[in-house]
């Protein structure tokens, strides 16, 4: 059996799974002018001898030039490969407690945990800046000074955004 | 009369209900005899570990050290993935796996911390270890779930099967200090390796 023929005859049999499984889909191909015979629905393939001769060389040409492995990689070669130290992952040796919270952070980053601690207290100022300008682009040109609970702004003009709640630690004046 | 709608047959199920309740939570805890003793339907075998009870030790025997058996199944991640992370913290103490495990920017990491820090959580709870840090992994390995298949369509009416992969995770905690183990270096195993060559002999020879 030839090469081109037998993958013809996969080509084929590819295409008639592929329209069983479009006709239990519900794909119905052949329902306009259909045999009044009752037998099996999967009409069969007229061979279109014509249309694949043509495109044929040009697949057969392409697949002799591929690269394609000779033999089958050994379970111990596979795992030569995938377990050698550049693959590994090191581990990491630069990691230390934070002085302020004391959970673990990277000697170049910024402590996680107090940089969350910080961001919830901003998205709240934030909040309260958007409920006393109302609408977009109707921030004052006056520096704006937060205030906590029982402080008293001191007289410089500037623009006081309140917060009900005391003053955290971590927020010197 | 409506009070009396209990029959005797009704009684008498209740009664064998009851029986067979007993004898299927006794048949759960015993460990004693054959090996098919109470597989139930939804226990695996890693986590049948945890139920090993052991005879009392005597007095002058060494303390056993508590064992935690954990594992967490069918994670969407590549066991091959998997296996890395668990490389990685294999034999480090638990603080210390988790330090990693958090700086590290994998999927599995995350899953992996979330896992041992259950395993922590479960050995103070039920396994009576006295300080949570006192652990370490003895063991760390991922396997392979069960796949979903999918089909990849590709050029010229070709399709290929696409596996969706899933992975379990498997840990074992263990109180103390966790053993040294000597790093042998690829240089000292080939020696070892040469010497094993060397020390052959032929058999049934004179």
């Amino acid at each position: 059996m030839s090469l081109s023929s037998l993958l013809q005859l996969f080509r084929h049999s590819l295409q008639r799974l592929e329209l069983s499984l479009a006709q239990v889909v519900g794909f119905d191909r052949s329902l306009g002018p259909a045999l009044a015979v009752n037998g099996p629905s999967v009409l069969p393939q007229a061979p279109h001898n014509s249309d694949e001769e043509s495109s044929e060389p040009s697949f057969m040409d392409s697949i002799f030039w591929m690269a394609a492995p000779k033999k089958r990689r050994s379970i111990e070669v596979n795992r030569c490969r995938r377990r050698d130290p550049d693959k590994m992952i090191e581990t990491k040796n630069n990691i230390e407690p934070c002085p302020e919270c004391g959970n673990m952070k990277l000697k170049h980053v910024l402590c996680g945990f107090c940089y969350e601690k910080v961001r919830k207290e901003t998205a709240m100022i934030r909040k309260q800046i958007s409920i006393m300008e109302g609408a977009p682009l109707n921030t004052p040109a006056v520096e704006s000074v937060v205030l906590y609970e029982n402080e008293t702004p001191s007289n410089a003009d500037k623009r006081i955004i309140e917060r009900s709640r005391k003053r955290p630690y971590w927020f010197k004046v | 009369m409506a009070a009396s709608a209990v029959t005797w047959a009704g009684l008498s199920a209740f009664g064998r209900l009851c029986g067979q309740i007993n004898y299927r939570l006794r048949g759960a805890s015993s460990h004693v005899s054959c090996l098919h003793t109470n597989t139930q339907l939804n226990s695996k075998h890693w986590e049948r570990n945890n139920r090993v009870v052991y005879p009392p030790q005597q007095k002058d025997e060494p303390r056993r050290p508590a064992e935690i058996y954990h594992s967490r199944r069918q994670i969407k991640y590549s066991k091959d993935k998997m296996w890395y992370l668990a490389k990685l913290i294999k034999g480090m103490t638990v603080d210390q796996a988790l330090t990693q495990l958090e700086f590290n920017d994998k999927k599995g990491a995350k899953i992996i911390k979330e896992v041992l820090l259950e395993a922590q959580e479960m050995a103070v709870r039920n396994h009576n270890v006295e300080y949570k840090s006192n652990l370490y992994l003895a063991e760390s390995f991922s396997g392979k779930g069960k796949y979903l298949k999918r089909i990849r369509y590709h050029g010229r009416g070709m399709f290929g099967i696409m596996d969706k992969v899933n992975c379990h995770y498997f840990v074992k905690l263990v109180e103390g200090v966790p053993p040294k183990v000597d790093q042998k270096t690829g240089f000292d195993q080939a020696k070892e390796y040469v010497e094993e060559l060397k020390n052959r002999t032929i058999i049934y020879s004179l």
